[in-house]
């Protein structure tokens, strides 16, 4: 690294700012680096499907290993659905939080319920896991039918894992563009709840956006949740309380259960759709950024 | 003489840490008045007593009492009947360094003047437009109202945040240093609004000029290190050089 401090733009720093930058670089480097290895690995392990007949018996709708058959898409569809309905769940009252916190609800209780969500972020998910299997499932089983383990199952806990990200997400926002607000809407002779409806949450859209964009990353990549209460059979589910298995689901469970070589190919398929709907989740969330430009300038735009 | 904000035994402090100390104060009517004092004494504090904006800080008392006279009555400041937003939308403030809010020009008074007082649309503008030309801004922005108000000038924000509080049609206006992102003739033209607007509203200025308070001033009140108010008598306020060993005493 010595040579950057040779270069003329470069003199001025010291040595301790030479090494600090090399750091950063070096940090920023290895994380792009893994990244890329770990797509250049799916897509080079799912390659062999490309060729001839594989590519649609992957893409197909039943998933019977033992008699040849490896599709995934009900476990794209399940994992679509999952995620999509624990956001319809944990993403609005994520947002209520947020606004019981900041001003709607009673002052003194803000700081106590954000400890609450802060702390609910620390539940190892595995803990959501083994308490629902004893306490929610059965109230599934005896308050409707079948086996409990399904759909609503873990999308209820899946909602309760993904309710602090938006939270904080969101927070953190409001945070960031609440006070500079606060003595000037209070001047005005707005309420607090008026001055959150109109003024703080409109100018908050990027992290409106941004919370549920995480929010959704953070939903379709859980794999305990579902694996643990979903009942996991590879079908499209018919209602909330049929079983339904997701991507992260069943590549644990066909790794764990050793099957044939067929089955280990559809599942860097598995990989390659997760990722790009992961990458599909940054490229949004990367847009909503260029979108709103920076915070303060391009407010006036939406509000 | 008819007052219209009395301030009996105000204490305000941050933290511990007392910036007004039993202070007593009788504004008249119409006005202007101008507070003047050395910086970081407590003029903005004592005028965020007024509108109970200190409030809204952490870690700040305020004891005492203030009395207000909006709409021909008397009303309590701290008083535990009163509504605080109501007191609020009839005592306008300009702030010291200009507080637009983050959206356009035009919606910086057309969403205030909505959602405090429930305006319909047509009196908004009508409302928007007055006072616009009031605060002698309106050339400037009428091409511009959709544009971010931050992207405004400093002076012309300031203007825009009186335009602001003058579109509330409020009992008393506070005015701490309104003219100090102007430059002299700006400045000049919102004296010349301000003595024009005394007839129609309680004015009670902070300012750090003397020219400025010379030219303004109908009564003029200065601010001690003690944390009390003084009272400029009258003769004081005509007699130029009394003034100045005044101010100098002061600064
Ligand atoms: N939010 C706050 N928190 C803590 N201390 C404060 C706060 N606001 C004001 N103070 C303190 O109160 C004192 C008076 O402040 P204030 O802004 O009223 O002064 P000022 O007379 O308006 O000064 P200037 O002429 O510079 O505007 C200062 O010592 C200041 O540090
Ligand atoms: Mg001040």
């Amino acid at each position: 690294m010595a040579g950057t401090g040779q270069t003329p733009s470069r003199q001025g720093a010291g040595r301790g700012d030479q090494i600090v930058t090399a750091l950063l670089f070096t940090a920023a480097a290895v994380s792009v680096l893994c990244v890329a290895a770990i797509f250049g690995f799916l897509v080079y392990f799912s390659l062999p499907l490309l060729g001839g007949d594989q590519l649609g018996m992957v893409l197909s709708w039943h998933w019977r290993p033992t008699s040849g058959q490896f599709g995934i898409l009900p476990m794209v569809v399940g994992s679509l659905l999952l995620g999509s309905t624990a956001m319809l769940l944990a993403y609005p009252l994520g947002v209520l939080v947020c606004c019981f916190a900041h001003g709607l609800g009673p002052a003194r209780l803000a700081a106590p319920l954000m400890a609450v969500i802060r702390l609910m972020t620390s539940v190892p998910t595995v803990v959501y896991g083994l308490v629902s299997v004893f306490l929610l499932v059965p109230l599934i089983r005896d308050g409707f039918s079948g086996s409990g383990f399904s759909w609503l199952a873990a999308l209820l806990v899946l909602a309760l894992l993904v309710l602090p990200t938006i939270v904080l997400v969101l927070d953190s926002q409001l945070r960031l563009v609440g006070p500079p607000l606060r003595l000037t809407a209070a001047a005005l002779g707005l309420t607090r709840a008026q001055e959150l409806l109109h003024l703080t949450l409109p100018l908050s859209a990027r992290g409106l956006k941004a919370a549920a964009v995480l929010g959704f990353g953070r939903a379709v990549g859980d794999t305990l949740i579902p694996l643990m209460l979903a009942g996991n059979a590879a079908q499209v589910p018919h209602s909330l309380l049929s079983a339904l298995r997701t991507l992260t689901a069943h590549i644990a469970l066909v790794v764990a259960t050793d099957s044939q070589s067929a089955a280990y190919n559809s599942l860097f398929a598995c990989g390659v759709i997760l990722f790009l709907i992961t990458l599909a989740v940054n490229l949004g969330l990367r847009r909503i950024r260029s979108e709103n430009g920076p915070a303060g300038l391009r407010g006036g735009g939406h509000a | 003489m008819n007052s219209a904000i009395l301030v009996e035994d105000l204490s305000v402090s941050f933290a511990g840490q007392e910036v007004l100390r039993g202070l007593n104060l009788e504004i008249q009517a119409g006005g202007p008045t101008v507070l003047v004092g050395r910086s970081g004494l407590g003029k903005t504090t004592l005028l965020r007593a007024v509108n109970r904006l200190n409030e809204c800080l952490p870690d700040c008392v305020t004891t005492g009492r203030v009395r207000l006279r909006l709409g021909g009555e008397w009303v309590e400041a701290y008083g535990p009947a009163t509504v605080v937003e109501d007191l609020r939308k009839r005592v306008g403030m300009v702030f010291q360094t200009p507080n637009v809010l983050p959206v356009s020009v035009e919606r910086n008074i057309a969403l205030p003047l909505r959602l405090a007082l429930g305006l319909s649309a047509a009196e908004i503008e009508a409302r928007q437009e007055q006072a616009l030309r009031e605060a002698r801004l309106w050339d400037e922005v009428k091409d511009r109202l959709a544009a971010p108000a931050q992207t405004l000038s400093g002076g012309q924000q300031q203007r825009l945040c009186l335009a602001r509080a003058l579109a509330f049609a409020p009992d008393i206006l506070l005015l701490d240093e309104p003219t100090s992102s102007l430059d002299y003739k700006a400045a000049r033209g919102i004296e010349d609004l301000l003595l024009e607007l005394a007839s129609r509203y309680t004015l009670l200025v902070v300012s750090h000029s003397l020219n400025q308070a010379r030219r303004l001033a109908r009564f003029m009140f200065v601010l001690r290190e003690d944390g009390q108010v003084e009272a400029v008598d009258k003769e004081a306020l005509g007699d130029k050089e009394r003034l100045l060993t005044l101010m100098d005493e002061l600064f």
